[in-house]
C-alpha cells in the first residue's frame, strides 16, 4: 500500500513537472518583440453582423461626425480594446513574461495591458477603461486572456459597448518566428454573433528596440504656432 | 471657422498655422505618384503625423505653401529616414497621395533629395 502511494505521489509530481515545464518553455517563446504582419491577419469583416442596436449607433456616429474634422485619431485617441489587440499598423509590441503577470506593451499610442495570471476571476465591481481588466491562464501551451471591464468606444476596427467580452489564444508558431493570436469578440449589444478574428506576428529582428510614442506633440506644437501667431498679430495691431 | 478654412486662409502666409493629422479619407489613394517640388520653409517630425511646409512657386510669380503631411517619427525612424538630411530651406520633391479637394496639401510617401536621395516606405 505504502508502495503504491509512493508510486503515485512520485507520477503526480512528474506529471505536474511535466506541465510546470511546458508551460515555462511556452512562457520562454512568448517573450519578446514582435511585429504585426498584416500578410497575415484577418481585419474586421465591412459588413459586421450588427444587431440593430449595434447598426444605430454605428450609424448615429457616421451622422454626426465628419470624417475629416472629427477623426478621434487627430485627437490621438487609442480605441483601446479589442481593436487594439488586431494590431497597430507596422508597430512593434513587447511581450514581458513574469509568473503573476504577462505585461503587453503597444508602441502605438504607447498602450500596454496587463494580464493578471494570479487571478481567477475579475474583481467583482471593476471601472470599465479602455483595456478592461484581464486575467489568463495557459491551456498547454497557449495563453488564453480572457478581458472584460471595457469601456464602451463607437470608433476604432471594433466599435463595441460596455457588455463587450474578449477572449485571445496567443500561439508562438513556426518555430518561435511568428505568433498568433485568436480573438473573439462577444458582445450581446452590438453585435448578433460572436467575430472570431486571427492576428499574426513575426518575432523582430535581434536588435530592435521599441520607442516612445508620445502622440500629443503635434497638437502642442500647433498650439504654440497658433499661439505664437495670435501674439504676433496682437503686437502688429498695437 | 473649420480647421481647413484655417489652413486655407494661412497657406499664404509662410509658417502660418497647419491642420494637424488628417484623416486617410481627405487623400486619394488611388494616386500615389503625385509630386510637388519647393522649397522647406519648415518641418516637423512628430506623431501621431509628420508636417512640412513646403514653398511651391507657381508661373505667376507668387508662393503657395504646401502643407505635406507623412508618416510618425517612430515609422521614418524605422523606415531608415535620415532626419539631418531633411532641414528648412531644402529643395525637396514629395511624392504621395494628392488631397481630394484641389487644397495646396498632400500625403507623402517618398521625399526626393536635391542630390538625388529618396527616402521612402
Amino acid at each position: 500500500m505504502k508502495i503504491c502511494s509512493t508510486i503515485a505521489w512520485r507520477c503526480g509530481a512528474l506529471a505536474l513537472l511535466a506541465l510546470s515545464g511546458t508551460a515555462l518553455a511556452a512562457d520562454a517563446r512568448l517573450a519578446g518583440i514582435w511585429l504585426p504582419d498584416a500578410s497575415r491577419s484577418q481585419r474586421m469583416p465591412p459588413s459586421p453582423p450588427y444587431t440593430a442596436e449595434g447598426r444605430r449607433i454605428v450609424e448615429n456616429w457616421r451622422a454626426t461626425h465628419d470624417p475629416i474634422e472629427d477623426d478621434p485619431g487627430a485627437f490621438c485617441q487609442a480605441p483601446g480594446m479589442p481593436s487594439l489587440a488586431l494590431g497597430g499598423a507596422d508597430y512593434p509590441v513587447e511581450i514581458i513574461v513574469q509568473a503573476e503577470q504577462i505585461t503587453i506593451l503597444m508602441e502605438l499610442h504607447q498602450q500596454n495591458r496587463r494580464i493578471h495570471m494570479n487571478l481567477e476571476e475579475h474583481p467583482e465591481r471593476a471601472f470599465p477603461q479602455r483595456n478592461g481588466h484581464s486575467i489568463g491562464e495557459w491551456e498547454g501551451d497557449t495563453l488564453v486572456v480572457d478581458t472584460r471591464a471595457i469601456r464602451a468606444i463607437t470608433f476604432g476596427a471594433v466599435p463595441h459597448s460596455d457588455q463587450v467580452q474578449v477572449t485571445e489564444r496567443w500561439n508562438v508558431i513556426d518555430d518561435g518566428e511568428a505568433l498568433v493570436n485568436e480573438i473573439a469578440v462577444v458582445d450581446p449589444v452590438m453585435y448578433a454573433e460572436p467575430i472570431v478574428l486571427r492576428q499574426y506576428y513575426t518575432r523582430a529582428a535581434a536588435g530592435t528596440r521599441m520607442l516612445e510614442y508620445e502622440c500629443t506633440e503635434g497638437m502642442w506644437e500647433d498650439h504654440e504656432r497658433e499661439r505664437a501667431r495670435r501674439q504676433r498679430e496682437a503686437g502688429e495691431e498695437q | 471657422m473649420t480647421a481647413r478654412a484655417i489652413f486655407a486662409a494661412c497657406s499664404i502666409l509662410i509658417g502660418g498655422a497647419v491642420v494637424a493629422h488628417h484623416s486617410p479619407v481627405n487623400f486619394n489613394l488611388d494616386i500615389d505618384d503625385f509630386a510637388v517640388t519647393g522649397t522647406i520653409a519648415s518641418v516637423s517630425f512628430r506623431n501621431p503625423h509628420s508636417v512640412i511646409e513646403l514653398q511651391v512657386p507657381s508661373s505667376a510669380g507668387d508662393t503657395t505653401v504646401w502643407y505635406v503631411e507623412f508618416s510618425s517619427v517612430n515609422l521614418l525612424l524605422r523606415r531608415g529616414w535620415d532626419m539631418d538630411r531633411i532641414e528648412a530651406g531644402d529643395t525637396v520633391t514629395c511624392i504621395g497621395n494628392p488631397g481630394r479637394d484641389g487644397m495646396p496639401e498632400m500625403y507623402m510617401w517618398t521625399i526626393r533629395l536635391d542630390d538625388g536621395t529618396e527616402f521612402g516606405r
